[in-house]
């Protein structure tokens, strides 16, 4: 019996814990359907891979060597551990062999994945003595090596970032390179979606105007974790058709899939025992038993905790601490310490990590036997992935969610007919918002006159004539030239809105180190004066943020309580570009600007998580504009009428809560985070004269949110409906509409209200109450 | 910028939204761009601006003018061949193709999108130096300019600069790439590292500027910086007013007749070192002078030179101890090339008996134990240095051969006794 076959007993009988259970599920090994290695593959390929022990292809991946090999674009949808790298490899490998001028560019979201993905490259090549020359060009590759780097590399392995900032405004240092370039591998395409997507598709624009110039003309290769619409997704990113590959042909070992919602503390109020805790024990009993375990949480701060708990729980001099290793990990972390972390996940001196979605994709950190999923990742995709981490060997493996009161977590415990049962959401970009078009165009003029008529994109040439106005590009001899004396992809970041970021600076006992970074706006609302900042467990508090000069200067502390920001917010109606009556209410399309104001902070005790005081914050607001949809609730609409039927005391909190719970369960219906979407309520609204809800877009200039939500309106609503329905709670939770709030002073039910709302809203009756159904990809 | 992009994509979209409801224009013209025009473009604005002061137009958008000075010292040089030059079998036809040259342009940080303007090269013709400069009246007529700099600038020529060979070479091989052309410089000498070798160590910078200043006693009046000449030639292009580059002209013409002055005064040191030294108008690193004649391609030629010139920094008592120490260690390395191992010996006896710094010690602790055969003198020798601030390799030494000659002494006394 193995470690975690015994743990699986042990769980199974356990009344507590199965009494908290909403779903086991066991997902059968699977068998793989194979195809036998191409016959036209070149001899020393062949003897790579049978030297290597592959004697036959996954079908998905003789599929993807046929149709790359006749020149089709294509994106390969591959579950984690399904032999992913073989299937664009082969293909590849063969036209190197053929044609050593050919080149490969191979696009990894993140840096630490192109360094993993290296390794193995080395190993094929050198392993096989291919004789291919391999190099990874990113902005830890020393000025030594680039140039040979440039010159010699048939495959280049790098990130969006360096292609962007680097190679592109670059491009007559690589003209070998692009010139010659034959195969654009993207991986992990579906991270680019929302704001990175949309730079994305941008870069690739750039990129392929690039190598057309120098007549090239590359054959894609994208791979997708499960989304519900790769094709479409690919096809966005890179501007032309593809083809769907998507026969997985790998076998996979059986796998237990645990759905568990945290027993209650306080049924009354709803208040059910913590997610960190939660994941904490559990993750103790898998690593207790000898089982290797993965925690994923939902934010950088959880992160720390968790892991400290756990380390402080396996606390033990003399047994040198159960010789149980657990780390934290997530971005912000410098690159040589999230490296040692992996290297430990390998060989095995580390047992446990404790890690943000940084870990989700496909680094290597080896074989883990149990993935402990500490609140909902915010996308079933998502979940797949981060429960595709354990077990990539052929064993038996285990997947955790433990709920947290979100909402929606408690919607998918709760419904796991949604979590098991649907298509998983849909990824999508919008390469066309205005500031990200305008900066990628500064960039591509830059790299490469344009005529007024290239079709860059929709409606260029406009955007042209805005950047001539600035005075950053000029009209001479039919064509739009650079000029200026900067370099516009230097102030363009493709993760986030701003390009600035803000260093943090160590300065205990003098000494200055540099500890990790976070960008502007983020760093009003966690780095504040006296904030509280917990990096690899350790805790600092904030001495000074200065963010004229981006920096931040922390000092190690240790105190009982962490922090976090009071934000205001002032809403203000710019422009409405488009009204629509759907719904039961008038929906209107539009530009707001948003001020966001942190004028205080809580101080929130560890481990019982009470309130322990409060601090005030001086920072300069930050203003936003961005795309808005309103929802206005006119007397003559079936909305405003069910609002007017509530007690007159009853209106805004039931507002404020249709408010909260929408945001919380639009994440299922649109690939985005619950904070990409955000939710202001106005009872008499100085725009519009009436009750309104904005639901907004959390990025500069909107990313097509607050389109999208429109269209899904309906749906998102009626599981708002269904998740106060089904709540337990009698008053209202943090797992549905919150809690109550004493401060409020009402009478009256919240809950009830809030369900009546929305019923008659929706018009429908108590009785039919129908889980959603999302339009399914 | 980032403050009013509101305003603009206000704008941006009422112009957009206009342009989607106009029906029937959206069909007709899918594309919409601008209707197609028929025959060559005018380069925008060209026609209606008037040239530069003393500028000509070369070809359509392309502007030049031409200044001569004398130059009797620079074709002297010329003529008898400079240090400074590779030595090639065809090295004198190349030197009198020898040209100066000089870039300006549109940023400073490089990439596809920072374009030369303003391109500079003077040749020297009999006994004048004939200066051309050529100025890139609009972006657009990169082409014809380009066309202009491939007559002046022939890729066997031989292509003198300062700080050329990071910068403005590889600019101007981008600017070729970019219009589809393959065009480099083969022959290239850039200044900036041997009067690093020279100055670095004397002078808070070697920037030309600087060098202009300390080396050259030229004083520049009302010289434009370096970092404003983008801004001016944007405001050209804006205001079509030449009188916005006049300063860039002369900052770029300065600069060109100044690098030919630093190229005779260079090749002056380097080819009379000792006599430079003596006169003492000109400070200039000795030491590392030597080292720049030692490593020349030549340096046969050249080594009577170096040595006579460590040789006069040991003796010059007036000099500090430290570059005394170098010339003599760096002056018995060139002994001991060249098999005197007499003179090495005499060199580091002469630094020892006056300095005891524990580097030479080891020099002419090796010099009596393997040239001499006299093991105890070397001991001697080792055992009397002053340890104290000295760096940790050197101790090591010490203290390892001390150890080994202790044991040889040691075995002799066996034997012996």
């Amino acid at each position: 019996m193995s470690a975690v076959e015994r743990v699986l007993a042990e769980l199974k009988n356990d009344p507590v814990f199965a009494a908290n259970v909403s779903q086991w599920q066991e997902i059968p090994a699977r068998e793989g359907t194979y195809a036998p290695l191409p016959s036209d593959l070149h001899p020393r390929l062949r003897a790579t891979l049978e030297a290597g022990g592959v004697r036959q292809l996954y079908n998905h991946q003789a599929d993807s060597y046929r149709a790359v090999r006749s020149g089709r674009d294509v994106v390969v949808v591959t579950p984690t551990a399904s032999g992913k790298t073989l299937s664009y490899n082969l293909a590849i490998l063969q036209e190197l062999l053929h044609r050593p001028e050919a080149r490969a560019l191979y696009l990894f979201p993140t840096k630490a994945l192109s360094q993993d993905q290296q390794a193995g490259l080395n190993l094929a090549v050198e392993g096989g003595e291919l004789g291919v020359k391999v190099a990874t060009y990113d902005g830890d590759t020393p000025d030594s090596v680039r140039a040979s780097a440039r010159e010699t590399g048939q495959i280049i392995i790098s990130n969006p970032d360096m292609l962007h900032s680097g190679i592109l405004p670059n491009h007559p240092k690589w003209i070998k390179f692009l010139g010659n370039l034959a195969f654009v591998v993207i991986d992990e395409i579906h991270t680019y979606r929302g704001v990175f997507g949309s730079h994305m598709t941008n870069v690739v624009r750039r990129l392929r105007r690039i190598t057309e110039f120098y007549g090239a003309d590359p054959t894609f290769i994208c791979c997708s974790a499960t989304i519900g619409n790769p094709r479409e997704l690919a096809e966005r990113i890179i501007g032309r058709n593809v083809e769907l590959i998507d026969n997985n042909g790998a076998p996979s070992g059986a796998k237990h899939l645990i759905l568990y919602n945290p027993p209650f503390v306080d049924r009354v109020q709803g208040i059910r025992k913590g997610v960190v805790q939660e994941a904490r024990a559990l993750t103790l009993r898998f690593l207790k038993a000898g089982v290797k375990t993965i925690v994923f949480a939902r934010s950088r701060l959880r992160t720390e905790l968790i892991a400290a708990y756990i380390r402080r729980s396996l606390e033990n001099v003399y047994t040198d601490h159960g010789r149980i290793n657990v780390e934290a990990y997530r971005g912000g972390y410098l690159p040589s310490e999230r490296r040692a972390i992996e290297r430990g996940l390998r060989d095995g001196t580390v047992q446990g990590v404790v890690s943000t979605n940084a870990l989700e994709l496909g680094i290597d950190i080896g074989g883990l036997d149990a993935a402990v999923l500490a609140g909902f990742p915010g996308s079933i995709s998502s979940s797949w992935q981060q429960a595709g981490r354990a077990g990539r060997t052929r064993n038996l493996s285990v997947a955790v969610l433990v709920a947290s009161s979100s909402p929606l977590d408690q919607y998918m415990v709760k419904h796991p007919h949604y979590f098991l049962g649907r298509a998983p959401e849909q990824g999508f970009v919008d390469p066309d918002n205005l500031h990200i078009l305008i900066s990628h165009l500064r960039c591509a003029v830059f790299e490469l006159p344009m005529k007024p008529e290239e079709r860059y994109a929709p409606q260029s040439e406009l955007y042209l004539q805005h950047l001539e106005e600035e005075g950053t590009v000029r009209l001479s001899a039919g064509m739009y030239h650079w000029s200026d004396r900067s370099y516009p992809a230097e102030s363009v970041s493709l993760r986030s809105a701003t390009a600035d970021n803000v260093v943090i600076v160590d300065s205990t006992n003098g000494e200055y180190s540099v500890i990790g970074e976070t960008d502007r706006p983020s760093a009003k609302e966690v780095l504040f004066d006296n904030a509280i900042y917990i990096h690899r467990g350790e805790q600092y508090v904030v001495t000074e943020l200065d963010l004229e000069n981006r920096k931040c200067l922390v000092e190690r502390t240790d105190v009982n309580y962490y922090t976090e920001a009071l934000v205001k917010r002032d809403i203000k109606v710019l422009h409405e570009d488009e009204t629509r009556h759907a719904g039961g209410s008038r929906l209107v399309l539009g530009d707001i600007l948003v001020r966001t104001q942190v004028a205080k902070f809580k101080k929130i005790r560890f481990q019982s998580h009470e309130n322990v005081g409060y601090g005030e914050v001086s920072v300069p607001e930050e203003e936003m504009h961005t795309r808005a949809l309103t929802i206005v609730f006119d007397p003559d609409t079936r909305a405003g009428g069910a609002l007017r039927e509530l007690d007159p005391a009853m209106r805004v909190p039931a507002v404020v809560r249709i408010g909260t719970l929408v945001k919380n369960v639009a994440p299922v219906f649109l690939l985005c985070e619950a904070t990409d979407l955000r939710a202001a309520e106005r009872l008499k609204d100085p725009h519009f004269g009436q009750p309104c809800l904005y639901i907004y877009d959390g990025y500069p200039g909107g990313i097509g949110l607050a389109e999208a939500f429109a269209g899904q309106l309906e749906p998102i609503l009626a599981a708002a409906l269904s998740l106060v329905r089904d709540c337990e709670c009698s008053e209202g939770c943090p797992s549905c509409v919150g809690p109550r709030d004493p401060q409020e002073e009402i009478d009256g039910n919240p809950k009830e209200a809030v369900s009546a709302f929305l019923a008659a809203w929706l018009s429908v009756s108590d009785a039919d109450a129908e889980p959603a159904q999302a339009q399914d990809g | 910028m980032a403050h009013d992009l509101a305003g603009r994509i206000r704008l941006l979209r009422q112009l957009r939204d206009s342009r989607l409801t106009r029906p029937s224009t959206a069909d007709e013209e899918p594309e919409s761009g601008p209707s197609p025009q028929t025959g060559p473009i005018p380069v925008a604005g060209e026609a209606a601006a008037p040239p530069p002061t003393g500028f000509s137009a070369l070809a359509d958008g392309v502007w030049g003018r031409v200044i001569r000075l004398a130059a009797p010292q620079l074709a002297q040089v010329v003529r008898r061949g400079s240090v400074l030059l590779p030595a090639a079998d065809d090295a004198a036809a190349r030197a009198a193709s020898i040209r100066f040259f000089d870039l300006e342009t549109t940023g400073l940080s490089g990439g596809a999108g920072t374009k030369v303007f303003l391109a500079g090269v003077g040749v020297l013709e009999e006994e004048t130096l004939r200066v051309e400069q050529l100025l890139l009246a609009d972006l657009g007529a990169e082409p014809a300019f380009l066309d202009q700099l491939a007559l002046r600038f022939p890729e066997d020529a031989l292509y003198v600069s300062y700080n050329g060979r990071a910068f403005d070479a590889h600019q101007l091989k981008t600017r070729f790439l970019m219009n589809r052309r393959v065009h480099s410089l083969q022959f290239h000498v850039d200044l900036l590292y041997p009067a690093r070798r020279l100055w670095r160590s004397v002078l808070s910078r070697c920037s030309l500027a600087e060098l202009e200043r300390s080396v050259l006693s030229i004083r520049r009046e009302a010289d434009l910086p370096s970092a404003e000449v983008p801004e001016r030639y944007f405001a050209y292009l804006r205001n079509r007013d030449p009188a916005a580059l006049e300063p860039v002209f002369a900052h770029h013409y300065h600069d060109i007749v100044s690098l030919s002055w630093l190229f005779i005064t260079m090749d002056e040191i380097l080819r009379r070192p000792c006599a430079w030294l003596a006169r003492s108008e000109v400070p200039f690193d000795a030491v590392q002078a030597a080292v720049w004649l030692l490593s020349h391609p030549r340096a046969a030629d050249r080594r009577f030179e170096a040595e006579e010139l460590l040789n006069a920094v040991l003796r010059d008592e007036d000099r500090a101890s430290d570059e005394r120490v170098e010339a003599g260690l760096l002056l018995g390395t060139c002994h001991k090339r060249a098999a005197r191992p007499h003179e090495a010996e005499q060199v580091y006896r002469l630094l020892y008996e006056t300095f005891r710094d524990p580097r030479v010690a080891v020099e002419l602790a090796k010099q009596l134990e393997h040239h001499r055969r006299d093991p105890a003198g070397a001991l001697e020798v080792l055992e009397a240095v002053d340890l104290q601030g000295c760096p940790r390799g050197v101790t090591d030494d010490i203290e390892y051969r001390t150890q080994r000659l202790l044991r040889k002494r040691d075995r002799g006394r066996a034997l012996h006794g």
